[in-house]
């Protein structure tokens, strides 16, 4: 876009706009907020911040994405609320590790990881309980679903005859080549309708309420 | 140079507003903080409260995981609907401001417009999700469950919109104003039936027609209950499904129903006899009214068991179904086969213990049904027996081998074997404990843990109370705070096996410590009277010993309905917030109730003048209760109870020769009571009562005014200490007495006034106090009344008392219940002058007063016994050493008591039971003249109802030793009916 500036303007204009600049370092900054309670759990702003800056949480694509972060955040304590219910196991230290080095990598190409502690709001011993919880959640969710969404011979044969082409472009030609690859897709596909299906009635049944609208600060 | 400027231009027109959008998002992390300001709903506050709850401190970098472990605190007090945390940078520094917003709940709420269903029918929805008083923030989720309800219902369109309107009349929370649009009502569609139960039965039954309002609720609740009624009829196997599909045009819901009647359900027997009744408990499918092969399956398990436990060594059930003309006939086979009983039991190789030592683990005895499960149960007990000795490595092999037959059932064709049972005992080598250490206990020592082992030097090596001791050692860490810790034993043997050296290996792990300690939902009770009951204070190791501790004195103080304490784990791994939620019992209570007496009772009657004869009366009482609680907050309460009972009167010959009789209110209560918990700061409670009464005994009735003022410490939870002062007057009245047989205290005080101090100490460890199954009650009780402190006589009373009840093994849960009652009092003996009739001094053979010394104790004071709570075999009070009953019957009271107890009470059937019982006592007229030969028994029966409260009871008393009294043999048998145990 050109802008049109008089001869003789432009240093007023950037002194004002100088001025604006120090003017909005004075003016208040939203340091955190209430954004959700799920049954009594508080989810906040820096919870969300953090999720997403340390990459612990995948959002849905599309829309706000702190209203699309949060939403993720929600469906992650209610299923942490199942998983402590039937008091599912803790993981074993070494997958907590695994997963905390590839945060720490994860937040290290962009900066210094104790500085993104920090600043998100998160703390180490805080950041720990979160994988740990992750990971007792993925064991629940696979106790609960994966017998259930494992696929019988014909229903992979039938799933490969309709993803024939795909699996075609993708060099695997026969269905001896693609069949465990379509196992695969067919499992983790009924899985993910089976999960949504139960978080859907979760959502139902909980007591959750959403604080934050996208045009809210 | 134009374009030049314009570049340039740019360049600061593209920085400005970058730095602007830098600025606008950037945290100060790391700022120092140079002050704090809370805001609530706009309004700048200074609440200390608030203020601990805050992380963020002044003077320390700002750091956004304080700020978001403060609105974690703030939340968890459930005070507030929204916390907010701004940083505000200007010339004064940063200034870390938290934004409250109140949490208002709804006031009131109002329907408007088409409700489609009552107005009480969709209030009573949100009540049962939301509570009394939701949230004006949650009035989103009212709609959508006001939606859901009437869909629920039929109707499908249901628009719902709520709105709040400022209640500014009355001020406080806003009204919730629901508009509702319910739509039309969805109707039933088309009805497709498929099964074997007709179209027209089916919908009948379920009252289910085309083109009416369609109600899901109701029409699943009508399939369940026409299933009900199928399955109770014998068809165990109906089944009814319903499917409801909206129709094309939204308007309707097609319904899609599969019935099946099923057959009707017999089960037979055949082969060999079960009792009716076990048949019925153990194959409960009519009961149950299902027959699904799993039923069946455990149908037949617990069948063979059964037999099993009857002896029968080798039983085979076995079940089939057969259809004939719609009916599914189960046949159940059995088989019992032999019966077989236990031979003889020899033991061998029990070197260290005796064979009688042994007895009480050998659970097959001779002569008995041989039941496998038995042989189990017998070598673990033994098993055990020798382990807790030391003998860890015993061994117990038990065999068996056919003895003699022992011939044929009477009438039964089945042979009883007899099996001989083998006990083989392999003592082995006796362990006992050698050195006992602790590794990696940093936190707590080695003495401190070695005080609470079981298991001790020198003592024999028991397994299981290894457990229990890491399990203490756990409870150790657990109470400072080291939820996490860990405790291992590792017990290692010495080469000969005769001592074992234990070593505890403690992972500590972190100690974690109180926080915060917030308290929520406490509108009337103060902070202070919750606080003073916690034992988890903030700064302190967080024990787990005292988060129940406090719950339980919470749930003692009687204010609440619950009582939840949760950790909030937050911030760092070491920090929890303890949340305490409270939820307040109503503060006014209102009791009114009924109930009968029933006894027999000792009355003159104008028939027989000048005698007395027993009549059974039946007295009907009711009371009225009004108790309002938790005054000021501090939980003082106040409590007002009037009672009053409906009695016969004695016979009164009027001067014109007529009878009075009739029914009165001759029993009546009124006690006002204020209680004030922890008198003073200390743990003493404090109760001022203040009682008008009237009361019926058997040879006088009394009224009495007193007051009084104890003092009761709960020194343990099971020991209480009270003192108390009391100052009362009392009046006899309708004093039955032969006039010569009057005591002279009762003559010159028929009304007396008494001020006296008393001690009491009790121990009360009964599992319920209406009703025990468990536990001991022991109480001692002294009191002194004296003329120094206000009275006109003075006595001595002492009063022991001790009631113990235990379970008796086995299966029925029978009870045993015993208790021992001794009274002794004394009066102090003071010299009265003798009056006349116009209250003259009499004056003796020397022309001096006549002085009487009355030591005796007031009428209202003295002892009785005889009833339905002491000597059942006895009418109310009639039971007393001759001395202390005149010549017509009416008993006097003593200064001795003592009452024995001995009950067996067990299950009848439901909440039916049956007791039986031997009471035993005496009261005598003076301590001197306690004769224990002079003890008098009575033996009897009775059944008890277990109402909802408490035992109502019916017993039949049978004196041993019926002697005569007044002329007359004493009733036999006594018939009592009460509410509550005797004793």
């Amino acid at each position: 876009m050109m802008i049109a500036i008089r001869r003789g303007c432009a240093p007023g204009l950037s002194l004002w706009l100088f001025a604006c600049v120090v003017a909005a370092q004075t003016r208040d900054v939203l340091l955190d907020r209430v954004l959700a309670i799920v049954s009594g759990e508080v989810i906040t702003l820096s919870d969300v911040r953090a999720a997403t800056t340390l990459g612990l949480v995948t959002p849905r694509a599309g829309g706000d994405p702190t209203a699309r972060a949060l939403s993720t955040l929600i469906e992650r304590q209610l299923m942490l609320g199942e998983a402590n219910r039937y008091a599912a196991p803790d993981p074993p230290s070494g997958a907590v590790e695994r997963r905390l080095e590839e945060v720490r990598q994860h937040v290290s190409s962009t900066g210094d990881v104790e500085v993104t502690l920090r600043r998100t709001g998160m703390t180490a011993g805080r950041l720990r309980d979160f994988i740990r919880d992750d990971l007792r959640v993925d064991s629940y969710l696979d106790q609960r679903f994966g017998g259930a969404a494992q696929p019988t011979e014909e229903e992979v044969a039938a799933y490969y005859r309709a993803h024939q082409s795909q699996f075609a472009q993708e060099g695997l030609a026969r269905f001896e080549q693609a069949s465990a690859l379509a196992r695969d897709r067919l499992r983790d596909e009924r899985r993910q309708v089976l999960v949504a299906d139960w978080l859907e009635r979760l959502r139902r049944r909980a007591d959750i309420r959403e604080l934050y609208l996208p045009s809210s600060s | 140079m134009r374009t030049a400027r314009r570049r340039a231009a740019c360049a600061i027109l593209s920085w400005a507003l970058a730095a602007a959008r830098v600025s606008a998002q950037a945290l100060p992390v790391g700022q120092t903080v140079a002050a704090i300001a809370i805001d609530l709903d706009g309004r700048a506050i200074d609440d200390p409260a608030l203020l601990k709850l805050i992380d963020t401190r002044v003077g320390q970098p700002l750091a956004p995981s304080d700020a978001r472990e403060s609105i974690v605190h703030l939340m968890g007090l459930g005070r507030f609907e929204d916390v907010r945390v701004r940083a505000l940078d200007d010339e004064r520094g940063l200034t870390v401001r938290y934004e409250l917003r109140s949490l208002r709940t709804v006031k009131a709420i109002e329907f408007k417009g088409h409700l489609g269903l009552s107005e009480r029918e969709l209030r009573d929805a949100v009540l049962a999700r939301f509570g009394s008083s939701p949230p004006a923030g949650r009035a989103a989720d009212i709609a959508l469950v006001l939606r859901d309800v009437l869909g629920q219902r039929g109707f499908r369109q249901a628009s719902v919109t709520p709105q709040q309107v400022p209640d500014e009349a009355r001020g406080g929370g806003p009204v919730l104003v629901v508009e509702v649009d319910s739509g039309a009502r969805t109707l039933v569609g088309r009805i497709d039936v498929q099964g074997t139960i007709a179209r027209e039965t089916l919908l009948d039954e379920l009252d289910l027609r085309t083109g009416e309002p369609y109600d899901a609720s109701a029409l699943f609740q009508r399939v369940e209950r026409y299933s009900r009624k199928l399955k109770s009829g014998g068809h165990s196997r109906a089944t009814l499904e319903l499917l409801p599909r909206p129709s094309d045009d939204g308007q309707a819901v097609d319904l899609a129903i599969r019935a099946d009647r099923g057959p009707v359900v017999r089960v037979e027997f055949q082969g060999d006899a079960v009792p009716r009744a076990v048949r019925d408990e153990l194959v409960p499918i009519e009961r149950e009214g299902s027959a699904d092969q799993d039923l069946l399956e455990d149908s037949k398990r617990r069948l063979e068991r059964y037999l099993r436990f009857q002896g029968y060594r080798d039983p085979r059930v076995s079940f089939s179904s057969r259809l004939d003309d719609n009916q599914l006939t189960i046949v159940f086979d059995v088989h019992r086969g032999p019966r077989v009983r236990v031979g003889s039991v020899p033991v061998s190789g029990n070197q260290s213990l005796l064979l009688a030592e042994l007895e009480p683990s050998i659970l097959v005895r001779s002569g008995d049904p041989f039941v496998d499960a038995q042989l189990d149960a017998t070598k673990r007990a033994l098993e055990d027996q020798y382990q807790r000795l030391g003998f860890s490595d015993i061994r117990v092999t038990i065999g068996t081998s056919a003895g003699a037959s022992g011939g044929t059932e009477s009438g039964k064709a089945a042979a009883t074997q007899q099996v001989d049972v083998r006990i083989a005992i392999e003592e082995r080598i006796r362990t006992t404990v050698g050195r006992i250490a602790f590794d990696r206990n940093d936190a707590v020592p080695d003495s401190v843990l070695r005080e609470v082992m079981g298991l001790r030097p020198g003592v024999p090596f028991y397994r299981p109370q290894l457990k229990v001791d890491v399990e203490n050692v756990l409870l150790q860490y657990r109470n400072r705070g080291y939820q996490l810790a860990a405790v291992d034993a590792g017990p290692v043997f010495s080469d000969d096996r005769r001592t074992v050296d234990i070593t505890f290996l403690i992972r500590e792990g972190p100690q974690i410590f109180v926080d915060h300690v917030l308290i929520v939902g406490n509108a009337r009770t103060s902070t202070e009277t919750i606080e003073r009951q916690l034992m988890v204070k903030s700064g302190q190791p967080l024990s787990l010993t005292a988060v129940l501790e406090s719950r339980r004195r919470l749930a003692a103080l009687g204010l609440f309905r619950r009582v939840e304490i949760t950790e909030l784990q937050h911030g760092t791994e070491t920090n929890r917030d303890i949340l305490v939620t409270v939820e307040e019992a109503p503060v006014t209570s209102i009791g009114v109730g009924g109930g009968v007496e029933g006894g027999e009772v000792l009355r003159r009657t104008t028939e027989d003048p000048g005698r007395a004869s027993e009549h059974f009366e039946l007295a009907p009482r009711g009371f009225f209760e009004i108790g309002r609680r938790n005054l000021w907050g501090k939980n003082r309460s106040v409590n007002l109870y009037t009672r009053v009972s409906v009695r016969q009167q004695s016979d009164v010959l009027l001067p014109e020769g007529q009878t009075k009789r009739g029914l009165g209110f001759r029993e009546y209560r009124v006690l006002g009571t204020f209680r004030e918990p922890d008198v003073f700061g200390t743990n003493i409670d404090a109760l001022v009562t203040g009682a008008l009464e009237q009361a019926v005994r058997s040879s006088f009735n009394f009224s009495r005014r007193s007051a009084r003022v104890e003092l009761a410490e709960r020194v343990t939870p099971r020991v209480s200490v009270i003192g108390r002062y009391s100052f009362d007057r009392t009046r006899l009245f309708e004093e039955q007495f032969n006039a010569g047989d009057r005591l002279l205290i009762d003559r010159l005080f028929p009304q007396v006034r008494l001020s006296s101090v008393a001690g009491s100490l009790l121990r009360d460890t009964r599992d319920d106090a209406l009703d025990p199954s468990s536990g001991m009650l022991v109480g001692v009780d002294g009191q002194i009344a004296a003329r120094a402190i206000g009275g006109e006589v003075g006595f001595t009373k002492t009063f022991l008392q001790g009631f113990t009840y235990r379970r008796l093994p086995g299966r029925r849960r029978i009870i045993f219940a015993a208790g021992a009652r001794l009274g002794l009092a004394g009066g102090f003996p003071r010299d009265v002058v003798r009056l006349d009739a116009d209250e003259h001094p009499v004056a003796g053979p020397d022309g001096r007063p006549i002085v009487d010394v009355v030591e005796d104790v007031p009428a209202s004071e003295r002892f009785f016994a005889g009833g339905d709570t002491t000597v059942r075999g006895f009418v109310l009070d009639r039971l007393g050493a001759p001395e202390t009953i005149d010549l017509d019957g009416f008993p006097r009271g003593g200064n001795a008591l003592m009452i024995l107890n001995a009950e067996i009470r067990m299950p009848v059937w439901r909440d039916i039971g049956a007791v039986g019982f031997i009471d035993a006592g005496n009261v005598f007229a003076r301590v001197d003249d306690f004769d224990l030969g002079e003890i008098r028994g009575a033996v009897g029966f009775g059944l008890r109802y277990r109402s909802p409260v408490g035992p109502i009871r019916v017993d039949l008393g049978f004196a041993l030793d019926r002697r005569q009294i007044g002329g007359k043999p004493e009733r036999l048998p006594v018939l009592h009916i009460s509410i509550g145990q005797a004793f």
